[in-house]
């Protein structure tokens, strides 16, 4: 931060960033839009809080097991291409 | 100075990428608790892994044991057992995968978790249980669908330390035992740990041999729960037993007739698919509309719905991918469980029959009431009669099923109840030892079908002389009986001395029981006849009633087939032949017109021909037929 308050712009030609909350949804909708990377880990979250949602509120895969096995199958897979996303994005970052 | 670890300053854009990858690994950390409480599932092991599965998943649903996950048996808690479970369930993952599972599934199951750490979960085997009565419903296959019903009262028992009793008095006390197979079915040795901290030790008689001290320390078992109950929830019930619940429950109709035969028959475990048993299932339609149409018409419904539960109950009988039937796995909670040990293994190996673990039935379970379906009642008095091997022993006149060997006659009423005592015999049985020369199937006085087969010494074992017995003696037989074979033909229903009513369906060799020739009586003879009989068929037209020379009135009725019996032709008698007729007789139907040989005709009869009539002519004068 300079005298000013304002932040120190490391990237040159970048517009002065607001501060606190609000600057932090900027730079969030700002990351998303512009990594490929923290777009898919984004879905990666997604898909997996509605798979865990739906596994403990709905009793679908106990009653039709194969349905139960198709939708824990993807627990696995979510964790392995959550792992990859994460942590190249955070190498990246 | 700058340190040797350069560390990047952190922004809110790592921060956030950090933050969600911590959300996602919680998420996924309780999607994975939820993912094994799925694997732990009955679902999971008994429709996932559905056709190995069927036969064990489909007792389990209706057991006593249904509501409890497959899990807690054969995992159980902490997570060792739980490791184990699943590294030794992977090689099940892969049979299942790829077909190569064994058909049927083969028992014991070898890895399953103690007794004492499963079933003691929840019962505690020191809980003293007092008698526990049992009724047992059963219906027969006849066409009333006879509903039988006994009581039978368990003496469970169980307890602590010196006061333990009866049946669970296996599991409060420590008792050892030495098998030698996998499924526990022949025991060697039998070590009770007594409470004085003295071993009481039993040795089978035909396995003596392997059970030394060294096999029994490395092989000897502990009695535990699964010993008797190793069907405590995998427990398949016979077609018998399914079809017997419906008609309780009311889901078979049990008025229809035949219902409980054709309904077993369709379970039939031979089938070889459901589509058989289906078939099966849908001819009952045809069944009661072509032998009862009056039933059908009425009761359509109640035969619709029987073929619905029979319809239901066919996944619970058959297994035809499996190879498996209600037959295949021991259930060790019955007679073959117990009598591995008992009535087999003694504590004296010189004497046998001493020292043997009892066999007395009712040391376990008494009767109330009724008897078992399957265990005729005593169809003769039992006073005076404690030996009951002396008839029914495996040498006796009617041995008992090999499935009795061993059993004492101590045991024999446990089942086999007094019942309906059998006719007393009403007459002499002096002189009458071959009963079934009149009481044989198809003789005058025919056994019922459920005798067939039986000799003739095997009559008095239940049938006694009546308190006054008749003779078994008839009239005297007033004729000779040389040559004489045939009664039926003077004496037979209809015949001219015909016997009374009460003899009707009595063959000839039965008369001879009763009628006795006299003495000094004469042969069955009469006048031989003055003429040959050649050509003579019938004796009647000459000596019947009414006729010309008729026979004295005690033959009346007698037919011509008689005469013979008595009348023999005299040697040399002339045929019965007159002078030719001269004329043609065709036409002519009445010689003695007037006019002809009447009396005062043309050429009148001889006085000796008197009273004869036109009928007698022709036997003895032959015409001229042109």
């Amino acid at each position: 931060m300079n005298e000013t308050g304002k932040q120190d712009n490391p990237v040159e030609g970048e517009a002065t960033k607001p501060v606190g909350g609000e600057g932090l949804v900027h730079e969030l909708l700002g990351l998303i839009r512009k990594d490929r990377l923290v777009k898919l880990g984004l879905v990666v979250l997604v898909l997996t809080t509605v798979l865990v949602v739906f596994v403990n509120m709905s009793t679908l895969p106990f009653d039709k097991p194969f349905v139960g096995l198709a939708l824990f199958s993807l627990l696995p897979v979510f964790f392995v291409v959550g792992a990859i996303v994460f942590v190249l994005a955070i190498l990246r970052h | 100075m700058r340190s040797r670890f350069r560390i990047k300053k952190l922004n809110w854009s790592t921060l956030i990428i950090v933050a969600a990858g911590v959300i996602e690994m919680f998420l996924l950390m309780l999607g994975g608790i939820k993912m094994l409480e799925f694997t732990d599932s009955s679902q999971f092991c008994g429709q996932l892994c559905h056709t190995p599965m069927t036969p064990e998943f489909k007792a389990f649903q209706i057991s006593p044991h249904s509501r409890v996950e497959c899990a807690t048996c054969h995992v159980g808690s902490g997570a060792s057992y739980f490791m184990k479970s699943k590294v030794s369930g992977i090689p099940l993952i892969v049979a299942t995968v790829f077909n190569t599972y064994p058909r049927p599934i083969p028992t014991p199951v070898l890895n399953l978790r103690p007794a004492r750490d499963t079933c003691e979960e929840c019962h505690w085997p020191q809980k003293f249980s007092d008698d526990r009565l049992k009724t047992y419903v059963h219906y027969s296959t006849d066409e009333a669908n006879t509903k039988n019903e006994f009581q039978l009262a368990f003496r469970v028992g169980g307890g602590e330390g010196p006061t333990a009793n009866a049946i669970h008095w296996h599991i409060a006390s420590k008792v050892w035992y030495l098998p030698l197979d996998e499924k526990n079915i022949e025991i060697a040795w039998v070590g009770v740990e007594n409470t004085d901290g003295t071993l009481t030790q039993y040795y089978s008689s035909q396995f003596q041999d392997q059970a030394t001290a060294d096999k029994i320390d490395a092989g000897k078992k502990v009695m535990d729960c699964l010993d008797c109950h190793n069907r405590a929830t995998h427990i398949f019930k016979s077609p018998d037993d399914l079809v017997d619940e419906a008609i309780i429950q009311g889901r078979i109709d049990g008025t229809l007739p035949f219902i409980k035969k054709k309904a077993i028959d369709a379970l039939d475990v031979t089938n070889p698919s459901f589509a058989v048993t289906e078939s099966k299932i849908a001819a009952l339609d045809g069944f009661y509309q072509q032998q009862y149409p009056q039933v059908y018409q009425q009761k359509k419904a109640a035969v619709t719905q029987a073929q619905t539960t029979l319809t239901d109950l066919m996944p619970y009988v058959i297994f035809p991918e499996m190879r498996t039937t209600w037959q295949t796995h021991e259930n060790d909670l019955s007679h073959e469980g117990c009598f591995r040990c008992h009535g087999k293994l003694t504590a004296n190996l010189k004497q046998p029959t001493t020292g043997l673990i009892t066999d007395d039935c009712s040391v376990c379970h008494y009767t109330l009431s009724g008897s078992p379906d399957n265990a005729p009642t005593i169809p003769h008095p039992i006073e005076g009669r404690a030996n009951c091997l002396q008839c029914h022993g495996a040498s006796g006149v009617k041995p008992f099923p090999s499935n009795h060997a061993g059993k004492a006659n101590s045991s024999c009423t446990t089942c086999h109840l007094p019942g309906l005592v059998a006719r007393s015999v009403p007459h002499v049985i002096q002189g009458n030892s071959d009963c079934l020369q009149c009481h044989a199937a198809g003789g005058s006085r025919a056994v019922p079908v459920d005798h067939a087969g039986r000799g003739n010494d095997l009559c008095t074992g239940c049938h006694v002389t009546a308190a006054s017995p008749k003779p078994l003696s008839g009239t005297s037989i007033p004729h000779s009986l040389q040559g004489v074979t045939e009664c039926l033909q003077c004496h037979g229903a209809g015949a001219f001395v015909a016997y009374p009513l009460s003899h009707a369906g009595r063959g000839n060799g039965t008369c001879l029981q009763c009628h006795k020739a006299g003495t000094s009586v004469s042969a069955l003879s009469g006048p031989s006849t003055t003429h040959s009989l050649q050509g003579i068929s019938d004796c009647l037209p000459c000596h019947g009633k009414g006729a010309f020379k008729a026979y004295p009135v005690n033959h009346n009725g007698r037919p011509t087939t008689s005469c013979v019996l008595c009348h023999a032709a005299r040697a040399s008698a002339p045929s019965l032949n007159g002078p030719s007729v001269s004329h043609v007789t065709q036409g002519v139907t009445d010689c003695m017109q007037s006019v002809c040989h009447a009396s005062g005709g043309m050429k009148p009869v001889p006085t000796k021909h008197a009273g004869r009539q036109n009928s007698t002519c022709l036997l003895c004068h032959k015409g001229d037929t042109r």
